[in-house]
C-alpha cells in the first residue's frame, strides 16, 4: 500500500505528470511574456511540447570519447529534480513530510548541476570544457549563500520539516534578507540570462549543451523548465505561506514574472563577475542575515 | 499525420551555416529572426550547436576549403535534417559557377530541400521559402 502511494506521488500528481504540465505552461509564459516584452506574437500554448516530442524523435549523436555518463546524466538529473518537486508539492498541497525534507530538497537541487558538469565533461568536447569549468565555478559561487541563508527560515522554526517551517514563518528583518539572498542563489542555479555563462550560445555555441542531442538535450531542457516551475514555489512555501489556495497562486506568478523580467532587462555576466558578485556581496549578506538572526 | 511530426514540423531550430559568403544572406537571415518577422511564432530558433539543429541554412559557394567540412557537419548534425540554400550562390552558384576555386554547387554535396534564390534573398522570401519546405515535408 505505502509503496503504491509513493509511486502514485512521484509518478502521477505531484510527481512526473503534475511538474511536466506545470513546466510546460511557465516555460510557455516565460516565452510568451519575453516575447511581448520585444513587441512581438510569441509561440503557441504547446510549444515547448512540440520542443519536448520533436526531441524525442531525433537521432541521438555519440561524440567519439563518450562514455556510459554521457547518456546517463539527463537521465539522473531529471529524475533528481522529479523527486525533489514531489517533495515539495507533497508538502504544499498534502501537508505532509518527514524530519529533514529540506536538506533532503536542497541537495536534490544540486544533483543536475552535478550531472550536467559530469556529461559534458565526458563528451571529450573542447568547447564543452570551457562550459564545464564554468558551470563548476558557478556551482562554487552560488552553493554556499544558498545553504547559509536556508539556515535563517529553518532556525526560525526550529525544525527541519518543510511544512512546520512553512507554517511558522514570519517577515522580519534577518528573514526579508534571506529571501533576497535565496531568490539570487536559485536564479542563479536555474542558468537563466545574468547567470547563463555555463551555456552562452553566442560565445560558445551552446557550451556545457552542444554535444547533447535528441532524448538527452530534451531531457536537460525538461529539468532546467521543471527547476524553474519549483523555485518560485520554494520562495512562496518558504517565507509568505498562508495555506490559502488563491493567495499562493497569486504569489507565484508575482514571484515568476518578476523573474522573467528581470530575465528580459538584464545582459550575460562575465563569470569572474559572477564570482565576485556571489563571494563579495551575496556571500557577507546571507551570513548578516544569520547573524541578525541571533542578536535581534 | 502524427504528433510526432507534428511537433517536428512546428519546431524546426535552425542552424546557420555560411560557406564563405559575401555576408549579405546572412544579414538577411538574421533579420529573419528579429523581432518585426517574429519567427518564434513558428517555433523556429536559431540554435548555436549544430546538434541541436534540424535545418542548416547554407548561404555562399562551396570553395576547395571548405566543401568537406560541409559533408562533416552535415554528418555530425542528428537525422531527420534538412538543407536550405540560401541566396543564389548557394543554389546554383550565381557569377561564380566558372570560378577557379569552386568545385561544385551544394546539391552535389549535401541534399538540398529547399532553394530560396535571390542576391540577397529579403526576409519574405526565406520565410517563403521555410513555409514551402514544411508544406512538402507534410506530405
Ligand atoms: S547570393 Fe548574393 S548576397 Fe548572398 S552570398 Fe551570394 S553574392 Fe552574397
Amino acid at each position: 500500500m505505502n509503496v503504491i502511494n509513493s509511486l502514485f506521488i512521484y509518478l502521477l500528481f505531484p510527481g512526473f505528470l503534475f511538474s511536466f504540465i506545470l513546466s510546460i505552461f511557465v516555460s510557455f509564459l516565460d516565452r510568451k511574456i519575453t516575447a511581448r516584452l520585444q513587441y512581438r506574437q510569441g509561440p503557441p500554448l504547446l510549444q515547448p511540447l512540440y520542443d519536448f516530442f520533436k526531441l524525442l524523435l531525433k537521432e541521438v549523436t555519440v561524440p567519439k570519447n563518450a562514455n556510459l555518463l554521457f547518456f546517463l546524466s539527463p537521465f539522473l538529473s531529471f529524475a533528481s529534480v522529479v523527486l525533489a518537486s514531489s517533495i515539495l508539492w507533497t508538502a504544499i498541497i498534502f501537508k505532509k513530510g518527514f524530519i529533514g525534507d529540506i536538506t533532503v530538497f536542497v541537495y536534490l537541487l544540486l544533483i543536475p548541476s552535478v550531472m550536467l558538469i559530469l556529461g559534458g565533461a565526458s563528451s571529450g568536447n573542447v568547447i564543452v570544457s570551457l562550459g564545464v569549468s564554468r558551470e563548476i565555478k558557478m556551482l562554487l559561487s552560488y552553493e554556499l549563500p544558498l545553504i547559509t541563508a536556508t539556515l535563517v527560515p529553518i532556525l526560525n522554526s526550529g525544525s527541519l520539516k518543510l511544512i512546520e517551517i512553512m507554517q511558522k514563518n514570519t517577515l522580519s528583518l534577518p528573514s526579508i534578507l534571506s529571501f533576497f539572498v535565496l531568490f539570487i542563489c536559485l536564479y542563479a542555479k536555474s542558468g537563466i540570462v545574468p547567470f547563463d555563462a555555463p551555456e552562452a550560445e553566442t560565445e560558445i555555441a551552446g557550451g556545457i549543451l552542444m554535444e547533447f542531442s535528441g532524448i538527452l538535450l530534451g531531457l536537460i531542457k525538461l529539468t532546467k523548465q521543471v527547476f524553474m516551475s519549483l523555485f518560485p514555489a520554494f520562495l512562496v512555501g518558504l517565507y509568505f505561506f498562508d495555506g490559502g489556495v488563491v493567495s499562493f497562486v497569486i504569489k507565484y506568478l508575482m514571484i515568476l514574472f518578476f523573474i522573467i523580467i528581470f530575465k528580459n532587462i538584464n545582459p550575460r555576466l562575465k563569470i569572474i563577475q559572477v564570482m565576485k558578485f556571489f563571494w563579495f556581496i551575496i556571500f557577507p549578506l546571507s551570513l548578516l542575515s544569520v547573524i541578525l538572526l541571533f542578536i535581534l | 499525420m502524427g504528433l510526432i511530426k507534428k511537433s517536428l514540423l512546428k519546431s524546426l531550430w535552425v542552424f546557420h551555416l555560411p560557406l564563405s559568403p559575401c555576408n549579405n544572406c546572412d544579414i538577411e537571415i538574421l533579420d529573419a529572426l528579429t523581432p518585426r518577422y517574429d519567427l518564434e511564432r513558428f517555433g523556429i530558433q536559431l540554435v548555436g550547436s549544430i546538434r541541436h539543429a534540424d535545418v542548416l541554412l547554407v548561404t555562399g559557394v562551396p570553395n576547395y576549403k571548405n566543401y568537406t567540412k560541409l559533408k562533416y557537419l552535415y554528418e555530425q548534425a542528428p537525422k531527420p535534417c534538412f538543407v536550405v540554400a540560401i541566396g543564389t550562390c548557394a543554389c546554383g552558384r550565381g557569377v561564380f559557377k566558372d570560378s577557379f576555386n569552386s568545385p561544385c554547387d551544394v546539391d552535389k554535396i549535401v541534399p538540398v530541400s529547399a532553394y530560396v534564390p535571390g542576391c540577397p534573398p529579403k526576409p519574405e522570401a526565406i520565410i517563403d521559402g521555410i513555409v514551402k519546405l514544411i508544406k512538402s515535408l507534410k506530405t
